[in-house]
């Protein structure tokens, strides 16, 4: 046997009996899966204030923007009317 | 949207999900989905990683370093192009997570000014032969990606693609990094006989 193969037995020995030792926590499921449901509440509720934000900010400018116009001047377009066929 | 209050039997069986689960309002059809198939690998892959990821290092933290591989999972669930892949990514995470702690850790070492946090090692407290404990010492005093390497090959008895696929790593790089390991760690043993 080699010393590399050797160390390569004890290696595999060494990981079992530590691996075999690890008991995992009986109540991990519940923990993980309150975890889970948690931050995707978060996670969305963070979605949709960011998108009441941008909502909220577009409408802001949008008024502003139209409070900016003249009260007699055209409010969306600058130049005159298209005439339009009868 | 599904009505308030609902029970349903969580996943394929197994301690870890015993008992009806109630599902919150919010959570739609698809979500459910996703929960139940994340359930069903959690009960098959969850005391396999956790034992993975003490033996790459991760300690009294194992437990929460799986966990958040399995949040990660169930976050990006409806990105996953195939559910195989999805024991590899896990692998993959809880790599990750483990040597970004192991970092930390060191991080935290070279500023001795800072409180340093208990980080009692599992494999300390499962009881070891002498031999057995003195392999452990040898591989802690290896780099991270070589015990990594190292754990991934002779414990898990992965092939060199699935290491590296694990690991986000070249095959060469698993072949330098796993010979590399094996030798430090012949030398050192040897040296201690």
């Amino acid at each position: 046997m080699t010393p590399e193969s050797e160390t390569a037995e004890r290696l595999r020995d060494c990981f079992g009996a530590v691996a075999d030792g690890v008991r995992p926590s009986p109540d991990a499921y519940e923990r993980a899966l309150s975890q889970w449901r948690r931050r995707e509440r978060r996670r969305r509720l963070a979605g949709v204030l960011l998108a009441a934000l941008l909502v909220a900010g577009a409408d802001g400018v949008g008024l502003w923007a139209l409070n900016q116009s003249a009260p007699s001047g055209p409010v969306v377009f600058d130049g005159p009317a298209p005439a339009v066929a009868p | 949207m599904m009505s308030a209050g609902r029970e349903v039997s969580a996943g394929p069986g197994g301690a870890a999900t015993a008992g009806p689960m109630k599902i919150p309002n919010w959570l739609g059809l698809r979500d459910v989905e996703r929960e139940t198939a994340v359930t069903a690998l959690f009960d098959q892959h969850y005391p396999g990683l956790v034992r993975m990821a003490v033996l790459l290092g991760a300690g009294v933290d194992a437990e929460d370093v799986v966990a958040e591989a399995f949040y990660e999972l169930y976050r990006r669930w409806p990105r996953l192009r195939d559910p195989l892949a999805a024991p590899s990514y896990l692998r993959s995470v809880v790599c990750n997570l483990t040597r970004m702690r192991l970092r930390h850790l060191q991080v935290v070492r070279r500023h001795p000014d800072q409180p340093t946090v208990d980080i009692g090692s599992a494999e300390q407290e499962v009881v070891l032969r002498e031999d057995q404990s003195e392999v452990i010492a040898a591989l802690q005093t290896l780099p991270n990606r070589q015990r990594q390497a190292l754990v991934l090959r002779y414990w898990l008895d992965l092939k060199e693609a699935e290491v590296a696929a694990s690991m986000g790593i070249s095959c060469g790089a698993v072949k330098a990094h796993t010979s590399r390991g094996m030798a430090a760690l012949t030398r050192i043993l040897t040296e201690r006989r």
